[in-house]
């Protein structure tokens, strides 16, 4: 320890000041600046010589956390004492405005009460905080939606697609009775009516969430989607699936259908194609995910939004969510490729996902 | 001539007569429990022939139901429209659409689909030629039991 003290040298000190990483100025009691290390030149796009005995701080202060009234305070710096830690917003050199952490300390008057003030540059934190932030948020909706959509799923068939289908079987007894002609019309009608509702309430539950998903898993639940994307937009579906098939953790079994479901409703919607094939393999451990269409295409660096916009943006953010790559190609007149690619391990989990995301 | 020409001519004439870009014939087909298209001129390709409409869903399930007309002015200013209810309007690039019943007796058996690919105002007098058309298909498919 004593070594360390009698180590501090003058010259020690002075190549502290010049090389370490944070912004060290140094003011009078009026405020000026009398000295800048390096670090604030690399901050405020100002060397040294132009700051140094010319400038006062406040004139570079857009305003600290601590004061009210934003850019109307005057030169606060000669009467602050010292402070730990504050948020400061600096304008550089370029005019752009950045955030700083700011402490200052007000040095005694043996010292002549000079303020030494440190800053550091937060503005990639910051936008690292706010992208870190978003990508909770997604991750929740997506995960708040999902687990909605399995309840309301699983309560169409459980509760009232059971119900329908007693009140069918009830019917389908009475019919075998000895009825009236006038009333065995009615009651044909009827039972007609109830098996489309319980019709009706099965697509609905597997449009919401199919159980296939969760009880075979992504191959068997592209099979039946697929099958039924034929029906409702008229458009042919290949599935094509190689390699192991086997499950994989529920939520990149979800991500990847959701994907793919995702992306050929694109198609179905605005590509003028009348095929789409699927693809889906696992080779050394990679999963990837392959929708192709045969249609008009777009072109992929000035897209045109025609719908919410969000779509694209949601088949991202749950690749993300299962550490996975989506890629999306196209060519104008040649179709739309949409890939993901997820590695795995042997347990069919996938290598860096988001833990927080379940579904 | 038989039916599936004169089917096929009636829905030429419909078409024509309104200035229409499109026009199609859905069927309810009772023993698949779907409706489908059936037949269509000036289609641009043939993702109709695959589509299966549940009843309710879509211009053609609503129009069965209801058994009124349906009129879409404007399908791509339409928000919050559930895209897998119109998948011929996708298939077909059409933003104005006329939907009619045809009725057999008292009965909705089918829909006449008059269809634009541009924004189309829709008068009074142009749904009154339509149903005049979709009577038509009727009596011929009443005659004909079947398209």
């Amino acid at each position: 320890m004593v070594k360390i003290m009698n180590s501090l040298s003058p010259s020690l000190l002075e190549m502290t000041f010049r090389y370490v990483s944070d912004a060290i100025v140094i003011l009078d009691t009026d405020g000026f600046i009398i000295a800048a290390n390096p670090s604030v030149e690399r901050l405020t796009g100002y060397c040294s010589e132009e700051l140094t005995e010319k400038v006062k701080l406040c004139e570079l202060c857009l305003g600290m956390e601590i004061c009210p009234k934003k850019a109307v305070c005057e030169n606060c710096f000669k009467t602050i004492g010292s402070v730990r830690s504050l948020e400061m917003e600096l304008k550089r050199k370029d005019g752009q405005a950045i955030s700083v952490a700011v402490s200052l300390s007000r040095l005694p008057a043996e010292a002549d009460g000079i303020l030494i003030v440190v800053l550091r540059d937060m503005s990639e934190l910051y936008l690292r905080e706010k992208e870190r932030f978003r990508q909770m948020m997604t991750n929740y909706i997506i995960t708040a939606q999902e687990e909605e959509r399995k309840r309301v799923s699983r309560e169409l068939h459980d509760g009232l697609g059971q119900s329908l289908y007693s009140i069918l079987v009830g019917l389908q007894v009475i019919e075998k009775l000895d009825l009236p002609d006038n009333v065995a019309a009615h009651f044909k009608q009827l039972k007609e009516m109830s098996l489309l509702a319980l019709e009706e309430v099965q697509t609905m539950a597997v449009e919401m969430r199919p159980s296939s998903l969760d009880d075979w898993g992504l191959g068997p639940a592209l099979r039946n989607f697929a099958k039924r994307f034929e029906q409702t937009y008229g458009i042919i579906v290949n599935l094509y699936i190689s390699g192991p098939e086997r499950r994989y953790l529920p939520a990149m079994e979800t991500a990847l259908y959701r994907i793919c479901q995702e992306a050929m409703t694109n198609a179905a919607k605005y590509a003028d194609t009348e095929s789409i094939n699927i693809y889906l393999s696992e080779k050394n451990e990679t999963v990837c995910l392959a929708i192709t269409d045969f249609g008009k295409g777009f072109d992929v660096e000035h897209v045109q939004v025609k719908g919410s916009g969000l779509g694209l943006y949601g088949m991202q953010e749950r690749a993300r969510l299962i550490g996975g790559d989506l890629e999306i190609a196209s060519r104008i007149g040649q179709g739309t490729d949409v890939r993901v690619y997820v590695t795995v391990n042997e347990k069919g989990e996938p290598n860096r996902h988001d833990t927080n995301y379940y579904c | 001539m038989d039916s599936t020409d004169l089917t096929s001519e009636i829905l030429t004439q419909a078409k024509d007569e309104l200035k229409a870009h499109f026009s199609a014939l859905a069927m309810w087909l009772t023993e698949e429990s779907t409706i489908r298209w059936v037949r269509a001129v000036c289609n641009r390709n043939n993702r109709y022939q695959r589509i299966r409409l549940r009843l309710g869903k879509g211009i053609a399930g609503k129009v069965i139901v209801s058994g009124k007309t349906m009129v879409i002015q404007d399908f791509q200013s339409t928000k919050g429209i559930d895209s897998s209810e119109y998948p011929i309007l996708y298939a077909e690039e059409l933003v104005t659409a006329i939907g009619l019943p045809i009725y057999q007796g008292d009965h909705v058996r089918g829909v006449l689909l008059i269809g634009y690919r541009s924004v189309t105002q829709v008068t009074t007098e142009q749904i009154a030629i339509a149903e005049k058309y979709a009577v038509k298909l009727g009596t011929l498919l009443e005659r004909n039991h079947g398209w």
